[in-house]
């Protein structure tokens, strides 16, 4: 179980985070995550990427947090009637996002540089060989490495 | 008609095209005709686009995790080691029922006993890159062509001993699905002999034309490979290692190798299946 949040931690709070946009809310759902995975740890499959179940279950305790907090607010807001528009659920383009940014700080040196240089800054790749002084074909094939690398990260969001 | 036959697209293909080439004609028509590079080349723009909107990564603070040792009161044997780590149950992939698992229920107790948490929540140690291997995946060909039955509780095999029984038993076997243009395709068969030492017959459609294959047990993500060894004609029996926890290998790999002095997986699979697990094959 601690190598499980060892390994997957950051990627469930990181998830908890970008939906609920509050510390203490993500801190209580990855919580949640982790314990629900416990307590249903018969229905995991082994054969099948930890992370991507544990994102299932993120999934659903942020569905079930934004569901609280609707109670409680019509509670505190039959007077207001404010609060209406928030995302409500974990978007897969924000699953993509933390799934392909955790896999990339994974990748290590310098293939995530690399690919952050040519995709996140947008540099032409023979710009990139120039300043890390590399030869071109070594960009080259650490971008298609690393590409392939974080499309397997995504697997695990396409059950 | 359908010119499946084409080669499918190269990282190369899959990095231009996502970055908003065109694809040549050859690449687009071999995309109309393969699902799998459809798959990867979709996969491969999703990661580009998530790439283009950096996020913020957070660490969850301590107390997250001593929340959660409170809550499922892991505190009390703070040097249980792997007893605190998950107990996979028996194996119960979406698409599939419980026909699937044999023994599904009571293969859940075996596998629990002495393998707690090994089995599933796996370090992600530094993944190599596997591309043809994810294609396949993507593909579900890997796994799903042969249903996705993966073997429950196959350990008991290892030590042997029980029943003795004097012939070979069967363990399971794996429909090897082929994974490249080259249809190289086949089946592999698991034995436990009279001492209970395990053997692998792998039989493949056609041997090699250059270079040689080579026989692994890996996991579904290919993070986790055992060699078996070579296989230079059609048909191949193989030891496999005492105390290999087939659970945690449980799909039969064969790839085509180079003579150039690498033991790693070349990273090119010419087929691969999960195991599935004989019915119920002991003796008598």
């Amino acid at each position: 179980m601690r190598e499980a949040y060892d390994q997957h931690g950051r990627l469930v709070f990181s998830l908890c985070m970008a939906a609920l946009s509050n510390r203490q809310d993500a801190e209580d759902a990855t919580q949640q995550v982790f314990t629900r995975a416990w307590r249903s740890r018969e229905t995991y499959d082994p054969t099948r990427p930890l992370g991507g179940w544990l994102t299932g279950i993120t999934r659903r305790v942020v569905a079930d947090t934004f569901a609280a907090r609707d109670r409680q607010r019509q509670l505190v807001d039959a007077t207001s009637g404010q609060h209406q528009r928030e995302d409500r659920q974990l978007s897969e383009q924000v699953v993509d996002r933390v799934l392909v940014h955790e896999a990339l700080e994974r990748l290590g040196p310098p293939q995530d540089e690399i690919l952050r240089m040519a995709f996140v800054q947008d540099l032409p790749q023979g710009q990139i060989a120039e300043r890390l002084g590399m030869p071109l074909g070594t960009v080259k094939s650490h971008v298609h490495r690393g590409l392939a690398r974080l499309r397997a990260a995504l697997e695990v969001n396409d059950g | 008609m359908a010119e499946t036959a084409e080669r499918h697209l190269t990282e190369e293909d899959l990095a231009s095209i996502a970055a908003g080439q065109a694809p040549g004609p050859g690449a687009a028509a071999h995309l109309r005709s393969c699902p799998a590079c459809r798959l990867d080349l979709d996969r491969t723009e999703r990661v580009v686009s998530a790439l283009a909107a950096p996020v913020t990564l957070h660490e969850p603070s301590a107390d997250v995790w001593a929340g959660i040792e409170r809550e499922l009161g892991l505190r009390q044997d703070p040097h249980a080691g792997p007893g605190i780590t998950a107990v996979p149950g028996a194996p119960e992939s979406s698409g599939t029922s419980a026909e699937t698992a044999p023994g599904g229920h009571g293969g859940g107790g075996t596998l629990g006993a002495d393998d707690a948490g090994t089995v599933s929540f796996l370090p992600r140690t530094q993944r190599r890159r596997w591309p043809v291997i994810t294609a396949a995946a993507a593909a579900g060909l890997v796994v799903g062509a042969v249903g996705a039955a993966v073997v429950a509780g196959l350990m008991s095999q290892g030590d042997g001993g029980q029943d003795t029984p004097s012939q070979p038993v069967a363990v399971g076997e794996a429909v090897l699905a082929p994974v490249t243009d080259r249809d190289v395709e086949g089946r592999a068969e698991m034995v436990a002999g009279p001492d209970g030492a395990l053997r692998l017959t792998v039989d493949v459609s056609e041997g090699p034309q250059e270079g040689y294959y080579e026989v692994w047990l890996r996991d579904e993500q290919a993070s986790r490979l055992i060699s078996l060894g070579t296989v230079s004609g059609q048909t191949t029996t193989l030891p496999v290692p005492d105390g290999v926890d087939l659970d945690r290998f449980p799909v039969v790999d064969v790839s085509q190798e180079e003579f150039d002095g690498d033991p790693s997986h070349s990273g090119l699979t010419l087929a691969a299946g999960a195991m599935t697990r004989s019915g119920d094959a002991t003796a008598g």
